[in-house]
C-alpha cells in the first residue's frame, strides 16, 4: 500500500488559528442587518389550558415587534421527523404540559426589553391533573396528556416499520442452557443534561420567496432542515440552513424531532417580519430544553460459567417527557447492546415510550445504547459475581468479532449483521492489560487497597454500537483548474475534527497537497443532503461519499481530457496534480482541459450500509470514604479501535470526552420537584459538572487494526468517537461495588446514596 | 447659538484602545445595569469572549481586567471606569498579528475541541501566566477551576498551557 501523506499525520485543525485569536464565529456572534431578539415566556404549571392571553399590553411597549401565541401557530404544525409516532406535540398550544412549556414568544430590539415584555402577558390558567411519572402515566386513570397517544403511550414506529420489537432464537432454552440467570428490574432517572457550553441559539429570517433561513447552532444541518420542513409542512428545498461553528452538540444540536428552539426563532420571524435571533438562557437550557431519557427497565441475562452469556431480554419503558420525537429511534439504536454486550443469539426486546408531563428527553450522545449498557451491565455484574467469573473475561469471551453477527433491527430484513470491524475481544484484552487489571482486581468485593476509612476498587465496561455506516451521505467535490478543490458538505464540526478529516481523505485520495483542499461552509443550499456529523458515523459514512467524490472527479477529468485533448479517457490519469497519460506518461496541466473559469464536480454518494460497529472499553479505580460517602474517581483508561488514525489529537481529545459519563454516576442529576416536576437544578450552580481542578490520572489504547491492511473503511479509518463516554458510568458503579461491596444503582452514587447503602448492609450483617 | 449637552460617558482601555462610551438607558447608552460581557460583543465587536451560564460559573466570558481573570458576565461595565482590560482578541502581536506562545502552544496541542470554552480557558491562563510564567500543573488546573469544558480538554488544554511555560523556561 502507498504510504499515507496525510492520514494519521499531526496537522493542526482547520480552525485552530480562528479559535485561538477569538475569531471562530459562532451563531450567536452574527448580527443580521434589522435584526431582533427573541424570548420565551415559560407555563409555571405542570398541566393546564390557557384559557385566556392577552399580549396587548407588551405588544404596546416600544421596542417590541411581535408577541407570538398558540393562535398564529398553523393547525397542522407538530414537531416530527418523520419517523415518529403520531404528530402530536405542538411548538404552542392552547395546553401547556410542563413547567417550562412555551406559552408565548416575545420580539423586541434587545433580549431586556424583551424580558420585560413577557411580564406584561396576562395568561389565564385552568390547571389540569398531570401524570409526573411513568407510572402515573401508566396507571388506568391517567390524565389523557394528547388525545393522539391514547393512554400516553406512543407505539414504536420507524419509515415503514410499524413495531420495533423484536424476539429471535429460542429464549426458553437459552435460559435452560444458563448456569445462572438474573432477572432485574431497574431505571435510570438521573436526566442528564447534554449540556453544551455553547446553548442553542438560532438566528431565523424568512425572504420573499418564502424561503426560511436559519444560522443555526447544528451539527447535521440537512437533516434539521429536513425536521424543520417535516414539522412546518414545508418542502426540504424551502429550508435553508447554514452553520456557523457549533458550540458542542453531542447529540443535542441534531435537532432530530426536538426543532422547538428553530420553531420558536421561524414563528417570531414570521409575525415581526424580521430576523429574528433566539438564544436559549442558561435556564431554559437546563430547565426547558432536554434531557437524557429516563426509564424503567427489566433486564433478563443467562450466563453459563464460563462466562458465555445464552439468553438476553430487555423490556424497557422510557420517559419521552412531553415530546415523542426520537425515543424510538434511540431506543432502536439502543437494542444493539444485546448482542455487543451478550455473544446469544437468543435475544428479545420490548420497548414502549411513555408521554408524561415533564420536559421532553432527547438525543444524546451514546444515543439509546448507553441507557441499555448501563441497565445491561448491572446485570452482568450480577451474574459475574454469582459465578465468580472475572467480568474482563465476560466482555471477552462475549465480544463481537469480525465476521460475527449482531442484530440490528433498522436493517429491517437483514437484521443480523455481519461485523466487519475489528475483533472486540482484543480490544477487551490489550486495555485490560494496560490498565494491570489482573493484578489490580482483586475478587468482585474486595478492594484493591484500604487506607483507614477509604477504600479503592477498580471496575471495566464495555460498549458498542453500530451506526457508523448506518444512514445516507453526500458529498461533492468541485475542481478547478489550479488544481484546487471545494469539498462540500454539510457535516458540520462541533469540535471532533470531521472537516479535518475530509480534508485528509480528499488530499490524499486525489494526491493534492492539503492546502489545495478547501472544505466550503456547512450550508444545506451549497451541499447535498446528508444525515450529519453524529454517531461516530462521519469518519466512515461521511469519509466514502469524500473518497467516492474524487473517484468520480477523477473520471470525470479523464472524459474532459478525452474531449478537449482527443485521447481516450481510458488512458488519462490524474497524478500529483496533472492529467497523465497511462500508455506514454505524457503530462498535462489542467488548464489545458479547463479553460477558467470552469470546474468539475464529482460526487459521492452513500446509501447508508451497516456491518460496521465500534466499542469502547474503559477500566476505572475510584475512591469510596465510607465515612462521608465520597466517591473520587482516581484512574481511568480507555480502550479503542480506530481501524486507521486519521486526526492523533483529535483523537486524543475525543477519547478523553469521557467525563460526562463518569459524572453522570458521580455528580451529574437534574433534580425534578416530585410535586409538579419543575427543574430544581436550572442553573451550573446547582447541576454539578467536572471543571479543570479534578482531573484523574488517565491513560489510553489505541489499535489500528486496519493500519497498512485492505478494509472497507477509507484508508482504514472507523471512528471512534461517540461511544467514548458510554462505558464509563458502568464502570464506576462496578469499582463502587469492589471498594465497599454495595451495590448501588441510582444514578449519582452520591454521598447520601453511598452512605444509605453502606449502612443497609452493616444493619444485614 | 451653541448647545451644550452634559453627557456622563465612561472610558474603558481594550486591548490597548481607549473607547468612550455614553451611559444612561437610551438605545445606544451603557446602562447601570449591562455587563461587561455584552459591552464588549455587542458595541465594541470583541465576540471571542462568549456568554455561557451568565452567572459567572462556566468562565466562556473570562477576559483580564487589571491582570486578573473575571467573569464579564457579573461584571457590570460601569464597575470597569478606566479600567485595562485584555480580551482574546488582544493577544496576538498587534503589528504582525503573530500569536503569543499561550495561542500557539493550543494551535500545536489542539487544545480546544468545539471552541466555545476555549477563549476562557485561553484568558484565565493567560491571567496566571501573567503572574506567574511557570506555575507547576495543579496551580494550572486551580487556575482553570472556574471553567467548564464539555468536549473534553480537560487533559490537552493543560498540556496546551504546560508546553507554553516550558517555552517560557526556553527564554
Amino acid at each position: 500500500m502507498a504510504e499515507l501523506k496525510y492520514v494519521g499525520k499531526e496537522i493542526p485543525r482547520l480552525i485552530a488559528q480562528d479559535m485561538v485569536r477569538g475569531k471562530a464565529i459562532f451563531t450567536g456572534d452574527i448580527k443580521v442587518a434589522n435584526m431582533a431578539y427573541g424570548r420565551v415566556l415559560r407555563s409555571p404549571h405542570p398541566h393546564a389550558e390557557i384559557v385566556r392571553i392577552d399580549a396587548s399590553a407588551a405588544e404596546a411597549m416600544p421596542g417590541v415587534h411581535a408577541v407570538v401565541t398558540y393562535k398564529d401557530v398553523p393547525a397542522d404544525c407538530f414537531l416530527t421527523n418523520g419517523m415518529s409516532p403520531a404528530r402530536h406535540a405542538k411548538p404552542l398550544d392552547k395546553k401547556v404540559r410542563y413547567i417550562g412549556d412555551a406559552v408565548a414568544l416575545v420580539v423586541a430590539d434587545s433580549e431586556d426589553i424583551a424580558d420585560e415584555a413577557i411580564e406584561k402577558v396576562d395568561v389565564e390558567y385552568k390547571v389540569l391533573p398531570a401524570a409526573l411519572t411513568i407510572d402515573e402515566a401508566l396507571a388506568e386513570d391517567a390524565p389523557q396528556i394528547y388525545e393522539q397517544l391514547p393512554g400516553n403511550v406512543a407505539p414504536l414506529t420507524f419509515f415503514l416499520v410499524d413495531n420495533l420489537d423484536y424476539e429471535t432464537g429460542d429464549l426458553e432454552k437459552g435460559f435452560a442452557d444458563a448456569d445462572i440467570i438474573i432477572d432485574l428490574d431497574t431505571e435510570l432517572t438521573s436526566g442528564q443534561n447534554p449540556l453544551t457550553a455553547e446553548a442553542p441559539t438560532i438566528i431565523a429570517s424568512w425572504d420573499g420567496e418564502g424561503v426560511l433561513h436559519f444560522y443555526a447552532s447544528c451539527a447535521a444541518p440537512s437533516y434539521t432542515a429536513f425536521n424543520v420542513a417535516n414539522s412546518l409542512n414545508m418542502p426540504y428545498e424551502r429550508i435553508h440552513v447554514e452553520a456557523p461553528c457549533c458550540g458542542g452538540s453531542f447529540g443535542s444540536k441534531l435537532f432530530m424531532g426536538n426543532v422547538y428552539p428553530l420553531l420558536f426563532a421561524a414563528l417570531m420571524a414570521k409575525k415581526a417580519d424580521r430576523p429574528v435571533l433566539y438564544a436559549m438562557t442558561k435556564e431554559e437550557h437546563l430547565a426547558a430544553n432536554q434531557t437524557r431519557m429516563s426509564m424503567k427497565a427489566n433486564i433478563k441475562l443467562g450466563v453459563k460459567k464460563d462466562g458465555t452469556s445464552t439468553a438476553i431480554a430487555l423490556r424497557q419503558w422510557c420517559e419521552a417527557g412531553v415530546a415523542a420525537t426520537c425515543q424510538e429511534n434511540m431506543m432502536s439504536v439502543g437494542g444493539i447492546s444485546l448482542t455487543m454486550l451478550s455473544r446469544s443469539r437468543n435475544i428479545r426486546y420490548k420497548g414502549d415510550v411513555v408521554i408524561t408531563n415533564r420536559v421532553p428527553s432527547g438525543t444524546f450522545r451514546g444515543y439509546g445504547y448507553m441507557e441499555t449498557t448501563a441497565i445491561i451491565t448491572r446485570a452482568i455484574c450480577r451474574a459475574c459475581r454469582e459465578l465468580d467469573i472475572d467480568p474482563v473475561r465476560y466482555f471477552e469471551v462475549n465480544a463481537l468479532k469480525q465476521g460475527g453477527q449482531y442484530y440490528n433491527s433498522l436493517a429491517v430484513g437483514r437484521e443480523w449483521q455481519v461485523s466487519v470491524s475489528p475483533d472486540w475481544d482484543v480490544l477487551v484484552r490489550e486495555t485490560a492489560k494496560k490498565f494491570r487489571w489482573d493484578e489490580r482486581f482483586k475478587g468482585w468485593g474486595v478492594p484493591t487497597k484500604i487506607d483507614g476509612h477509604k477504600r479503592r476498587g477498580v471496575g471495566c465496561a464495555l460498549c458498542g454500537q453500530s451506526d457508523l455506516g448506518g444512514m445516507a451521505a453526500n458529498t461533492n467535490i468541485m475542481i478547478n483548474n489550479g488544481c484546487g478543490v471545494i469539498v462540500q458538505t454539510t457535516m458540520n464540526e462541533h469540535g471532533t475534527g470531521v472537516r479535518d478529516t475530509y480534508r485528509k481523505l480528499v488530499a490524499e485520495e486525489l494526491d493534492i497537497p492539503l492546502e489545495k483542499v478547501t472544505i466550503a461552509k456547512a450550508d444545506t443550499q451549497g451541499a447535498p443532503s446528508d444525515f450529519g456529523s453524529m454517531a461516530a458515523r462521519s469518519t466512515y459514512a461521511g469519509g466514502m461519499t469524500a473518497i467516492l467524490a474524487c473517484r468520480d472527479l477523477k473520471e470525470k477529468l479523464c472524459k474532459q481530457a478525452e474531449k478537449r485533448l482527443n485521447v481516450p479517457a481510458d488512458d488519462w490519469e490524474f497524478v500529483g496534480g496533472k492529467m497523465r497519460r497511462k500508455s506514454n506518461g505524457e503530462e498535462h496541466i489542467l488548464p489545458e482541459i479547463l479553460i477558467a473559469p470552469n470546474s468539475l464536480t464529482g460526487t459521492g454518494h452513500w446509501d447508508g450500509v451497516e456491518n460496521a460497529n465500534v466499542c469502547n472499553m474503559q477500566f476505572v479505580e475510584v475512591e469510596v470514604d465510607i465515612e462521608t460517602g465520597v466517591v473520587s474517581l482516581i484512574d481511568q483508561m480507555s480502550g479503542v479501535d480506530a481501524g486507521k488514525v486519521v486526526n492523533p489529537l483529535g483523537l486524543k481529545n475525543q477519547v478523553e470526552s469521557f467525563y460526562p459519563g463518569i459524572d453522570m454516576a458521580l455528580m451529574e442529576e437534574t433534580v425534578w420537584d416530585s410535586n409538579d416536576n419543575r427543574i430544581l437544578t436550572a442553573n451550573m450552580v446547582d447541576y454539578k459538572t467536572r471543571t479543570f481542578n479534578d482531573v484523574a490520572h488517565h491513560d489510553m489504547v489505541v489499535l489500528e487494526s486496519f493500519k497498512d491492511k485492505e478494509s472497507v473503511f477509507p484508508f482504514g479509518a472507523m471512528g471512534i468517537a461517540e461511544p467514548c463516554m458510554t462505558p464509563s458510568g458502568p464502570a464506576v458503579q462496578m469499582a463502587l461495588y469492589n471498594a465497599t461491596g454495595v451495590e448501588v444503582l441510582e444514578y449519582p452514587f452520591t454521598p447520601q446514596r453511598v452512605l444509605a447503602a453502606l449502612k443497609k448492609k452493616e444493619e444485614c450483617k | 447659538m451653541v448647545k451644550e449637552q452634559l453627557r456622563p460617558i465612561i472610558t474603558l482601555n481594550v486591548n490597548g484602545r481607549e473607547y468612550e462610551l455614553p451611559v444612561g438607558e437610551g438605545v445606544n447608552e451603557i446602562s447601570p445595569s449591562e455587563t461587561l460581557v455584552h459591552t464588549l460583543r455587542d458595541r465594541l465587536g470583541l465576540t471571542g469572549a462568549k456568554l455561557g451560564c451568565g452567572q459567572g460559573v462556566c468562565g466562556c466570558c473570562t477576559v483580564i481586567m487589571e491582570g486578573k481573570a473575571i467573569a464579564s458576565c457579573v461584571t457590570l461595565t460601569l464597575d470597569c471606569e478606566g479600567a485595562r482590560i485584555t480580551t482574546i482578541e488582544g493577544l496576538a502581536d498587534t503589528a504582525t498579528g503573530e500569536l503569543n506562545n499561550l495561542q500557539q502552544a493550543f494551535v500545536d496541542k489542539c487544545g480546544f475541541q468545539c471552541g466555545y470554552c476555549t477563549s476562557g480557558i485561553i484568558m484565565a491562563a493567560q491571567a496566571l501566566l501573567d503572574e506567574n510564567p511557570f506555575p507547576a500543573e495543579a496551580e494550572v488546573r486551580e487556575a482553570l477551576a472556574g471553567n467548564y469544558c464539555r468536549c473534553g480538554t480537560h487533559y490537552t488544554a493543560v498540556d496546551a498551557v504546560m508546553t507554553c511555560v516550558e517555552k517560557n523556561r526556553e527564554v
